[in-house]
C-alpha cells in the first residue's frame, strides 16, 4: 500500500522543543520592542505556542511558526498599549536607537541617489501625505507609474547604505 | 530572490494603502521565514520617517548659479581694478564692448508646490520663494549695456 500525503497536521504527543528557539525569538522581539518588554513578550509567545501546539503541523519548521507567533504577540501587545491611554509605553519608540541628525543626513544622501521622479514621489507620499492619485495627477503620470517609482524608491531606501 | 520580490510587493501594497506592513499576513510569513527581512523593513520605515520636507536641491543647479554669479562679479572687478593686467583691463573697459551699467541673473526653479528664485545683481544674492505649479528650472541673465559715447560715429 502506497503512503499518501495527507493535508491533516500530524499530531504528536511530544511537547514542542521551544528551548532551542528561544534565542532567535528573543532577538526578533528585541528588534520590535524596547528591551524591558522583551521578557514579558517572550513569555507570552511561549504561552501562546503551548496553547496552540496542537495546531502546529510537524512537517513544517518550528522556527518560522514561532516567529510568526511572536510577530502576532507583538502586534497584539502594541494594539493593547495603544488602546490603553495609561499604558506607560504607548509612545515609546521601538528598540532601534534614534541617531537623529546623523540618520537624517544619511537619508538625505540616499535620496540624492534616487531619480528625481522617484524622490518626488517618495517625499510627497510619505512626508506630505499625498495619495498616489494626487501625485499622479500633479505629475501627469498614470497611477501605476507612480506606484512603480514609489516601490523602486522604497526598495533602494531599505537596501542601500549611505 | 522570488520570495524577496513577493515580500517587497506585499510591503509596498500595504504602504500604498497606508497599512502597517507588519500586520500583513504575507509580510509576516516572509519575516518568519527569514527574520533578516524585518531589518530591511525597519530600515525602510525608519528612513521614511526621516525624509526631509523638501528634497535637497541638485548640486548641478547650485553650481551653475554660483558659476554664473562668479563670472559676473569677476568681470566687474577686473574693470574696477587698477592693478589688473593691462590686456584684461583693456578688454573689460574697451569702448567697443560698451559699459555694463547693471545686470541681474535670475535662476528660477519650479517644484510641485513652490517656485524659488535666486537673484544675483550688483547688490548681492537674494533668495525668493513663491507658490507655483509645474516642474522646471529656468535661468535668465539680463544686462543693461550703454555704448561708449566716444565710440559713437
Amino acid at each position: 500500500m502506497s503512503s499518501r500525503v495527507t493535508k491533516e497536521p500530524r499530531r504528536s504527543a511530544e511537547p514542542l522543543d521551544l528551548e532551542a528557539e528561544l534565542p532567535a525569538l528573543r532577538t526578533l522581539l528585541g528588534k520590535l520592542a524596547p528591551a524591558r518588554e522583551v521578557d514579558d513578550l517572550l513569555q507570552e509567545v511561549v504561552a501562546r505556542a503551548l496553547r496552540y501546539a496542537k495546531t502546529f503541523d510537524e512537517r513544517r519548521e518550528l522556527g518560522p511558526w514561532l516567529a510568526k507567533t511572536a510577530l502576532n504577540v507583538f502586534l497584539d501587545h502594541r494594539r493593547r498599549v495603544a488602546r490603553d491611554p495609561r499604558g506607560e509605553v504607548a509612545e515609546e519608540p521601538v528598540a532601534e536607537p534614534d541617531r537623529g541628525p546623523e540618520e537624517r543626513e544619511a537619508v538625505a544622501q540616499l535620496l540624492a541617489k534616487l531619480a528625481p521622479v522617484e524622490r518626488e514621489a517618495l517625499v510627497r507620499f510619505h512626508q506630505r501625505g499625498e495619495s498616489v492619485r494626487e501625485i499622479a495627477k500633479s505629475l501627469g503620470l498614470p497611477e501605476g507609474t507612480v506606484k512603480s517609482h514609489l516601490h523602486r524608491a522604497r526598495k533602494r531606501l531599505a537596501e542601500e547604505q549611505p | 530572490m522570488k520570495h524577496d520580490e513577493l515580500f517587497w510587493q506585499r510591503v509596498n501594497v500595504a504602504l500604498d494603502e497606508r497599512r502597517d506592513p507588519l500586520a500583513d499576513d504575507g509580510v509576516q510569513n516572509a519575516i518568519a521565514e527569514r527574520p533578516e527581512r524585518l531589518d530591511e523593513l525597519q530600515r525602510l520605515t525608519s528612513r521614511v520617517t526621516r525624509l526631509p520636507a523638501r528634497p535637497r536641491r541638485s548640486r548641478a543647479w547650485l553650481l551653475a548659479a554660483a558659476l554664473a554669479a562668479a563670472c559676473i562679479v569677476a568681470a566687474l572687478r577686473i574693470r574696477s581694478r587698477d592693478d589688473a593686467p593691462p590686456e584684461l583691463h583693456a578688454l573689460a573697459s574697451s569702448p567697443s564692448l560698451g559699459e555694463v551699467i547693471d545686470f541681474e541673473l535670475t535662476v528660477t526653479t519650479d517644484r510641485s508646490d513652490e517656485r524659488s528664485r535666486v537673484v544675483v545683481d550688483r547688490h548681492g544674492v537674494r533668495n525668493e520663494r513663491e507658490s507655483s505649479l509645474g516642474s522646471r528650472a529656468l535661468s535668465t541673465l539680463t544686462t543693461q549695456v550703454v555704448r561708449s559715447q566716444g565710440n559713437t560715429p
